[in-house]
């Protein structure tokens, strides 16, 4: 199939990559981009781990095409950390203990930004919806929502 | 003893690299020139494989090598490290498919649309041949055989008949005689089905093989070295041509234990002369992993009018699945419970049906038995009108009790657990309406295998650990604390780099909960190997005995003299310059002995009785984990273990229909979301192990009481006994259904 360029523009930087039309965002992001720290648990769009922001809003990269992110500005894991210094979801996910295996935290950390971004004071039960489309087997989600809360309590 | 490192709550080491998406996974390794491997899985249960014709698949444009059975040679496996060797693997199927899914042949091509266009052009002609799905169907007289050549495969043991390829059977005392002395005697039976560990990173593995034949593959695995000795074993290749590198594993659970897809990998990588990666995709998870074996259960309890066990029975029918790996050994050892039982007597089964092969999932075997015998606890406290922590704590085991393996125990903390969640109001009479409240107890061990480990100290005195032990639920942080106490470093001076097979001796895999007791054996060995190095250095250096000088701060002081001292980097430094060379630590342990571990659970439900709706309020939960080295990880195995627990309890279950999953996904295959889990309390019990620090094994054992808990809740909330898991709304319809009438 013919390839078309897209250009995206991920973390601030712009890309332009020649992808087929039916290529995932996900996979363009991982394999093209070359920025892994997005994963791939399902690519059904029921496991979250491959979430991104897009505008701002998070959504399952694997569920998105690459072409439909022409022009629109991606935030991946990637690009959270300013000048090296950590975002305070990414310190209060170490400090709190809500980093297990690891695999589900990047996608994790996009949905709780992605929520704290509209919402600064969550309830825990808001918390807990945000991120329910972001499957974690390791923690029991207890010092997940502990770290999120935290960082809006001093937001 | 006072402590300034283990016992506190340090977050994990690995925690940066995994905010950051930094960390390296098996799916994130990429090499030059790397191709995609995919596998052909079988569309039948049960077929014999008449041909295979690869010849459409190898021409098409892309695809750069098509392997099947028949490029290896023809021999049967077995993982050597795992109990009773019954060699009855293929890597790939070869004369005939046992399950629904089975690789039977795999295609290496430039990308991952051009492999799976191949796989479509693969000819094969299957005799379909009737099948045994199920533990009764593969018990009949005239059940097909799963394995028509059982008898001759190597390790065969003399119990294999039929579709049993093992049998595990302990006894004491006298059962009958123990059921005559009974007031009463309970009979039931309960059933758990297959589930799979639901990890979120999938099998991901890159092989590659050099100029001179050498072969390196780059996998997600708990058991690097076991994945070693299958690939020489299976590929008939020399174990010193080929390199394990493991990498960080984004769940493992048990799933992760075994060899997969790792030899068809290095066969595409050997033929095609490139770098190949494989990644299951999530159905191919449910199709080829190794999940949780059922279990179904048969329980006959003798007990005196006021609660205590006099005799107690049980059968345990494991579904393995088309090959054997069924934790049946541990039906025997757990299905009883941790009870003082003068009349016992426990037989498990491994039964061969035509699915896909069980293995290890967290606990192995524990929380189906624990379902059944908890489960049960619970039907006889009630039925004899006595308070259910009251019976257990009544039976439990204490110091100098025996199990019915004779296992006697040392100091244990069972009954403390139980104390505890009465201490802290998690067991308690008080009850609304539509709710309801339920106890199970719990055993695991802490399993004892061998683990190297080494520690450096760099010129600028920075401390390095090396060790072979796979870290799966932040056992690098525990070991990095315990050797941060022992040379007196701050944490964050020791870097721990993995290992591959190449760079560490031998390790056995990571399971039965056993790196901080196994590894921190080793690490402590290590520690104190490396210190009298440096104890010996300084004191010739500074002039004074070995004895006169501690260690604190990152350096070798003179006791009572804080002016007279070295860094640790100067000493590394002064060793290059001596005899000494490099300040090298060792310590290799092999087997220990396993150390006991139990926990007490409650769980708080609401049941909707109309529409079967369980809603687990609370969970809670006291474990003995020994000694905590560190709180705020136990407390994150706890919570985590827990909630893998809920769902087996109410959700999970891979459904099967004649062989095939159904639900091969995380849509109709449930897993508890952040939404689902209710809030957790945890309590933690230290009654010291014979181990390093008095440590216990932790990871396993919040997973084994918990479905038991949530079964025992229901009936008391709804007055209903489901005795099948998961406790679906359907059954719990049922339930009420027929106890109204």
């Amino acid at each position: 199939m013919v390839k078309q360029v897209v250009q995206l523009r991920i973390n601030g930087e712009d890309y332009e990559v020649a992808v087929e039309p039916y290529r995932t965002l996900l996979d363009c992001i991982r394999d093209d981009i070359g920025l892994t720290g997005t994963k791939k648990g399902c690519d059904l769009g029921d496991c979250g781990a491959c979430t991104v922001l897009v505008e701002g809003k998070s959504v399952n990269s694997c569920l998105m095409l690459a072409v439909e992110a022409q022009g629109k500005d991606v935030t991946t894991i990637e690009g959270l950390a300013q000048n090296g210094n950590l975002h305070p979801l990414q310190e209060a996910f170490i400090q709190y203990g809500a980093v297990q295996c690891g695999y589900c935290t990047p996608g994790m950390i996009l949905s709780a930004k992605a929520l704290l971004d509209e919402n600064p004071h969550p309830t825990e039960l808001e918390v807990r919806q945000a991120i329910a489309g972001n499957l974690c087997r390791c923690t029991g989600y207890v010092k997940i929502v502990e770290a999120i809360m935290a960082v809006a309590g001093t937001g | 003893m006072a402590f300034s490192v283990v016992g506190k709550g340090l977050p994990r080491i690995d925690g940066a690299s995994k905010v950051r998406g930094g960390a390296v996974f098996g799916a994130d390794v990429k090499l030059p020139g790397m191709l995609i491997g995919v596998f052909l899985p079988s569309p039948h249960a049960h077929a014999r494989i008449r041909h295979i014709d690869t010849y459409r698949a190898e021409g098409l444009p892309g695809v750069k090598g098509v392997v099947t059975a028949q490029d290896a040679p023809s021999l049967r496996y077995c993982t050597p490290a795992y109990g009773p060797s019954l060699c009855d693997r293929t890597f790939m199927a070869r004369s005939k498919v046992r399950y629904f899914g089975e690789p039977v042949a795999a295609v290496a091509a430039v990308d991952e649309e051009t492999a799976r266009e191949a796989l479509s052009l693969i000819a094969v002609e299957y005799e379909e041949i009737p099948a045994a799905f199920t533990i009764p169907d593969a018990l009949l007289p005239d059940a097909p055989l799963v394995h028509e050549e059982l008898l001759s495969y190597q390790g065969v043991g003399r119990e294999a008949r039929g579709n049993i390829y093992l049998q595990r059977s302990a006894a004491r005392g006298d059962v009958s005689r123990g059921f005559t002395e009974s007031d009463f005697v309970f009979e039931h039976t309960f059933a758990t089905p297959m589930v799979h560990q639901s990890y979120v990173e999938p099998h991901a593995m890159v092989a590659a093989v050099d100029d001179a034949g050498r072969a390196t593959v780059w996998t997600t695995t708990q058991a690097p070295f076991n994945i070693r000795s299958d690939l020489a074993t299976i590929l008939q290749m020399p174990l010193s041509q080929i390199r394990v590198v493991p990498l960080e594993v984004g769940g493992g659970f048990g799933g992760k234990l075994f060899t997969t897809l790792e030899p068809i990998c290095l066969l595409l990588a050997r033929k095609a002369r490139r770098p190949v990666r494989m990644v299951m995709s999530r159905e191919e998870e449910f199709l080829i992993a190794r999940p949780r074996a059922a279990v179904t259960a048969r329980l006959k309890t003798g007990v005196k009018r006021d609660g205590t066990l006099v005799a107690r029975e049980g059968e345990f029918y494991f579904d393995t699945g088309a090959y054997q790996g069924a934790p049946v050994s541990f039906g025997v050892r757990f299905g009883l419970g941790p009870y003082r039982i003068p009349n016992a007597k426990a037989d498990a089964y491994g039964v061969y049906t035509n699915k896909v092969s069980a293995g290890y999932f967290r606990a192995p075997g524990a929380p189906q038995v624990t379902f059944a015998s908890e489960s049960q606890m619970d039907i006889i406290a009630r039925e004899l009108g006595i308070d259910p922590w009251e019976v257990r704590w009544k039976n439990a085991w204490e110091e100098g009790d025996e199990s019915v393996t004779g296992e006697r125990m040392g100091r244990i903390g069972l009954k403390k657990t139980l104390e505890e969640v009465r201490r802290r109001g998690m067991w308690r009479a008080d009850r609304e309406v539509g709710r309801g409240r339920g106890l199970a107890c719990g055993q695991w061990y802490t399993g004892g295998g061998a683990t190297s480990a080494c520690v450096t100290i760099y010129e600028d005195g920075t401390v390095g650990l090396l060790t072979g032990a796979i870290d799966i639920t932040g056992s690098r942080t525990g070991l990095v604390q315990i050797l941060a106490e022992e040379l007196g470093v701050a944490p964050e001076r020791i870097v721990v780099p993995v290992p591959d097979t190449d760079t560490i001796p031998w390790t056995g895999e990571t399971s039965g909960s056993r790196i901080t007791y196994g590894g921190g054996a080793a690490v402590l060995q290590a520690a104190r190997d490396v210190k009298g190095q440096i104890l010996g250095l300084v004191a010739e250096k500074l002039e004074v005995s070995a004895e006169d000088l501690e260690l604190g701060g990152g350096r070798v002081y003179v006791k009572g003299s804080r002016e007279k001292s070295l860094s640790l980097g100067e000493v590394a430094l002064a060793a290059q310059g001596t005899k000494v060379g490099a300040l090298l630590g060792w310590g290799v342990v092999g087997r220990l002995s396993p150390a006991p571990v139990f926990a007490t659970q409650v769980a708080e439900v609401q049941v909707d009785a109309e529409t079967g709706q369980v809603e687990v309020l609370k969970l809670g939960g006291a474990q003995d984990v020994g000694f905590a080295v560190n709180p705020l990880s136990v407390a994150g195995q706890m919570e985590g273990g827990m909630a893998q627990g809920m769902g087996y309890g109410i959700m999970e279950a891979m459904i099967f229909f004649r062989g095939k999953v159904e639900n091969p996904n995380f849509a109709d295959g449930k897993v508890p979301t952040a939404a689902d889990v209710p809030s957790m309390a945890t309590a933690i019990v230290e009654e010291p192990s014979d181990g390093p620090l008095g440590v216990r094994g932790v990871g396993e054992m919040p997973i084994v009481p918990t479905a038991a808990a949530i079964a025992n809740a229901i009936h008391d909330a709804a007055g209903v006994r489901i005795r099948e898991l998961p406790v679906t709304p359907e059954r719990v319809v049922a339930a009420v259904k027929e106890k109204r009438g």
